[in-house]
């Protein structure tokens, strides 16, 4: 069955595209930010329905992260999920603060492979 | 299925005015001919240019796209990159030629991050498998305004026109040696060879999105449910690379093609195994997609009633989830894993290698750490260009030293943390 | 160029002072000499280095005058100024083990020298140091010394002359927490089937990466009525009857005590002490209620917050114990527990 969703993400360009349509959680922060974001989701009972380091542009090196969850909160934190974001979490202090390369011309690279991440992982959520 | 590979080593490239060849093991590229064949039809790009790197020069080669091998079948079924290039029609049986020592690589700036480096002298040398092949280097430029998805694959074809074109020049040759490469039927396997162990090489191919896919005879893997597949189809350019994922750990195409966990599963087979087929499974981000990928492969593992698989992954971060589910999968299905993956221990060794663990991946061998700095040295001449340099995953901005050498993690050069374990390098 | 300064520690008995009976040894500085296995790394040492001190200490002296021994032999490696210390081997012998990782931690530690020892990989010497001292895995006796000896001389040499380190495959020290890369003689692939080769075969084969090991112990199920409860103590924290009847050990315990607190309302001075001896004992000797707090309990029990506190606790010193010992003493005490309808522990640890 299709599931219902919403999006969290930081990526002006998945708020641009799906803003309209479908639940988009926008917040402007930066990539550390939004996994921060996403956990504090998990607190609250929202189960991810995609991997927080999926692209292997490496966490720090982009900006922008976009992910699923499942709109309606379970009645306690997914362990997956916590598992998921914890990983995440802890991977962001092996990989150097690159946020200089974020000049104008990267920060529309990255924002555009994140959407297409995100892209997939809805046609998969619709079953499209 | 019975393929025959004939390999031609190649000894030299020279560009030249007249026709097209390979003499006595020297190849002439034509460049107005060469353009011709790798533009074809292709509106996106405006130009392309070539040259050539050999082993041992002070050339830098950047952004690297793609590696492929020039390969032509002389006899059987299809044609090189099925569903590509050639037309759809199953390949791996029959007589393929392979230009050896030689390799067709694609430059340019996509989404300049992405891409790699390969250093054909001095300490990177040492960690790019490329830098010990001669290569013929294509430069692509978009068009105007060109979109970054259709220059990637604007850039994707260019590269494999070229090798298919380059890998023609080699029909009527004769292989300098050649190799014999079978696997069987289930039933008939188990006949031949009833008291070998049943083996299987499971595959895992990136497939997330944009710059992150790999495509099964132009099928795009992310829409892929786990299947099986000849061996030999793969020497045939049945998967090719359209992923730009960390230089260090991608496939790139002459990966693919020249599979090390198949040629060394080959060269077991029938002597201490029975090398059974190949699986491919994919990296989807959708947490369900991994599930449904992962289950899929165990399944496959028990109804092909396998003792072993050797499995490796295609990234890091996301994909080590997939690594661990179907090893900890297949292995709760009674079938022994050994797996193969590189690390991301940080700069200084000491943090937790892959995104995942699980107590049931108890054989592991490592491609190496990919943080691992390293300083590659000026080199003379760059092909492509440098503007990107401190941009790619694996450079910092304290990249650039003064002194004109490069401050850069292994991250940087292309295929040097390789996960199918086509390298030497490893970690403790 | 002058020789490679080194400064070596042993043990009583490869000093061949003595075994068990005279570990009370206390530490001596032998300027100028070769002791012992200091003979076997000298063979290695060659031309390059040499050893210009060696000091003996015996392993209870050691462990048991912790603060005072380091310090004495920090002070005498100072005053020798080596460009390396070397530390045993010490195979298996446990409390020979978490001297030599003591000691050359401190060494490296205080006084900036690096230091190598060895030892064999069950040694709780090991776990303990392994990640902060490089460690040569040795056999589990001393007739593995004539193997480890040249390994722990050569990562010595390295260490002294600032060259690079290997992995620890190559130079033969215990895997440290530290990935290092290097170049095998084989790809990867062709690793990759050797190995499925021995796996398919059971023979042994030797993972390249290690799984991070956690080990998950999965929660019990919360208590339901806490104050009707059946609660124990149980602690690694060493606190014994005062005097120590049973002799626990004040590292690598080889034991647990049982002991009987019916009618105890307050643990002190007189009559509880602490027999670990991996914490400074002063504030524990004063009021052992501070590592086993039966006051606190026994007022629990009057207030009705919990059913009763269980007339026996359970004790050992968790200071360099080898896992496999907790593990043992665990199974079997929790078995009592179990008999005697303990509903839930509380364990304290230091």
């Amino acid at each position: 069955m299709p599931v219902k969703y919403f999006i969290l993400t930081n990526n002006p360009m998945v708020l641009e595209k799906y803003g309209d349509e479908k639940d988009v959680r926008f917040f402007d922060l930066d990539f550390k930010g939004i996994i921060e974001k996403g956990s504090e989701m998990i607190s609250e009972n929202y189960k991810l329905l995609t991997h927080p380091l999926s692209g292997s542009i490496k966490p720090m090196a982009t900006r922008y992260k976009s992910m699923l969850f499942q709109k309606k909160p379970l009645d306690k934190p997914d362990t997956w999920s916590v598992k998921l974001i914890s990983s995440a979490l802890q991977s962001l202090d092996k990989f150097e603060d690159q946020s200089y390369k974020h000049t104008k011309q990267n920060l529309e690279d990255f924002s555009l492979v994140d959407y297409t991440l995100i892209a997939s992982a809805i046609s998969s959520a619709e079953m499209r | 299925m019975k393929l025959e590979l004939g390999n031609i080593y190649i000894k030299d490239i020279q560009f030249t005015e007249g026709e097209a060849k390979i003499d006595d093991h020297i190849l002439y590229v034509n460049k107005e001919a060469a353009a011709a064949a790798a533009l074809g039809e292709e509106e996106h790009l405006a130009s392309v240019s070539f040259d050539i790197a050999k082993p041992g020069e002070s050339v830098r080669i950047t952004p690297v796209k793609d590696v492929i091998e020039p390969r032509v079948k002389v006899e059987g079924r299809g044609g090189i990159f099925p569903g590509v290039i050639a037309k759809v029609d199953t390949v791996g049986s029959g007589k393929t030629y392979c230009l050896k020592g030689m390799a067709v690589v694609t430059a340019g700036k996509i989404v300049g991050f992405q891409e790699g480096v390969i250093d054909m002298s001095g300490e990177g040398a040492k960690y790019t498998p490329f830098s010990q092949t001669l290569n013929l280097v294509m430069v692509c430029t978009p068009v105007e305004g060109l979109k970054q998805h259709e220059y990637e694959a604007a850039v994707r074809f260019a590269g494999f026109r070229l090798a298919t074109y380059i890998g023609e020049l080699a029909r009527d040759l004769t292989p300098d040696d050649t190799k014999v490469y079978e696997t069987y039927g289930i039933m008939e396997g188990k006949e031949k060879f009833p008291n070998l162990p049943r083996v299987a090489y499971v595959q895992m191919l990136q497939s997330q999105g944009l710059l992150h896919d790999t495509y099964v005879y132009g099928v795009d893997a992310k829409k892929t449910l786990s299947t099986i597949m000849n061996p030999t189809e793969t020497m045939d350019g049945a998967i090719v690379s359209g992923n730009c994922v960390s230089a260090c750990d991608k496939n790139p195409t002459y990966v693919h093609e020249n599979n090390p966990v198949i040629a060394d599963l080959f060269e077991e087979h029938g002597k201490t195994i029975n090398f059974v087929c190949q699986i491919l499974t994919n990296e989807n981000v959708y947490l369900a997609d991994k599930m449904r990928s992962s289950d899929w492969t165990a399944k496959l593992c028990r109804l092909l009633d396998l003792d072993g698989i050797i499995l490796s992954q295609e990234g890091f971060g996301n994909p080590d989830t997939d690594l661990i589910m179907n090893c900890k999968k297949i292995e709760a299905e009674g079938v022994k894993t050994v797996i193969i993956t590189d690390e991301y221990a940080g700069r200084d060794g000491k943090s937790q290698s892959l995104a995942d663990a699980d107590v049931a991946a108890d054989a592991v061998v490592t491609g190496g750490n990919a943080n691992q700095v390293v300083i590659l040295p000026k080199l003379d001449k760059v092909i492509g260009t440098m503007d990107y340099i401190t941009k790619i995953a694996g450079a910092s901005e304290e990249t650039l030293r003064a002194d004109g050498t490069l401050e850069v993690e292994l991250q940087v050069l292309t295929g040097a943390t390789n996960e199918t374990g086509f390298n030497k390098l490893s970690a403790r | 160029m002058a020789k490679i300064k080194v400064v070596h520690y042993i043990n009583q008995f490869f000093a061949q002072i003595g075994g068990e009976e005279k570990a009370e040894y206390p530490a001596e500085l032998r300027v100028g000499e070769v002791v012992g296995p200091g003979q076997a790394l000298m063979q290695t040492f060659g031309d390059e280095a040499e050893i210009t001190a060696t000091i003996i200490c015996g392993d209870s002296y050691f462990n048991e005058n912790l603060d005072k021994a380091k310090a004495e032999i920090v002070a005498w490696v100072k005053e020798q100024k080596p460009d390396v210390f070397v530390a045993g081997p010490a195979f298996n012998a446990g409390r020979y083990g978490v001297a030599c990782g003591t000691i050359c931690d401190a060494v490296q530690e205080e006084l900036g020298i690096p230091a190598v020892t060895g030892m064999y990989e069950e040694n709780p010497g090991a776990d303990m140091f392994k990640d902060k001292v490089y460690t040569i895995a040795t056999a589990n006796s001393a007739a593995g010394m004539r193997k480890a000896a040249p390994l722990v001389a050569k990562l010595a040499l390295k260490l002294a002359k600032g060259e690079k380190v290997g992995a620890s495959v190559e130079e033969g020290y215990m895997p440290n927490g530290v990935r290092v890369n290097f170049f095998e003689e084989e790809r990867g692939s062709k690793r990759a089937v050797k190995m499925l080769l021995n796996k398919l075969a059971d023979k042994p084969f030797v993972t390249e990466y290690p799984m991070p090991s956690f080990d998950h112990v999965a929660p019990n199920p919360a208590v339901k009525d806490i104050t009707k409860a059946k609660i124990a103590l149980v602690t690694s924290g060493g606190i014994v009857p005062k005097g120590n009847p049973d002799h626990i050990e004040s590292s690598s315990a080889s034991h647990y005590g049982e002991y009987d607190i019916a009618g105890v309302m307050d643990l002190t001075a007189e009559t509880y002490e602490t027999a670990h001896g991996g914490y400074d004992p002063v504030y524990a000797n004063e009021d052992p209620d501070r590592v086993l707090p039966v006051d606190v309990l026994r007022d629990m029990e009057k207030e009705g917050k919990i059913g009763e506190l269980h007339h026996l606790f359970y004790t050992t010193v968790g200071n360099g114990t080898a896992v496999a010992s907790s593990k043992a003493f665990a199974e079997e005490f929790s078995k009592k527990l179990l008999a005697d309808g303990v509903d839930a522990v509380i364990l304290t640890s230091t």
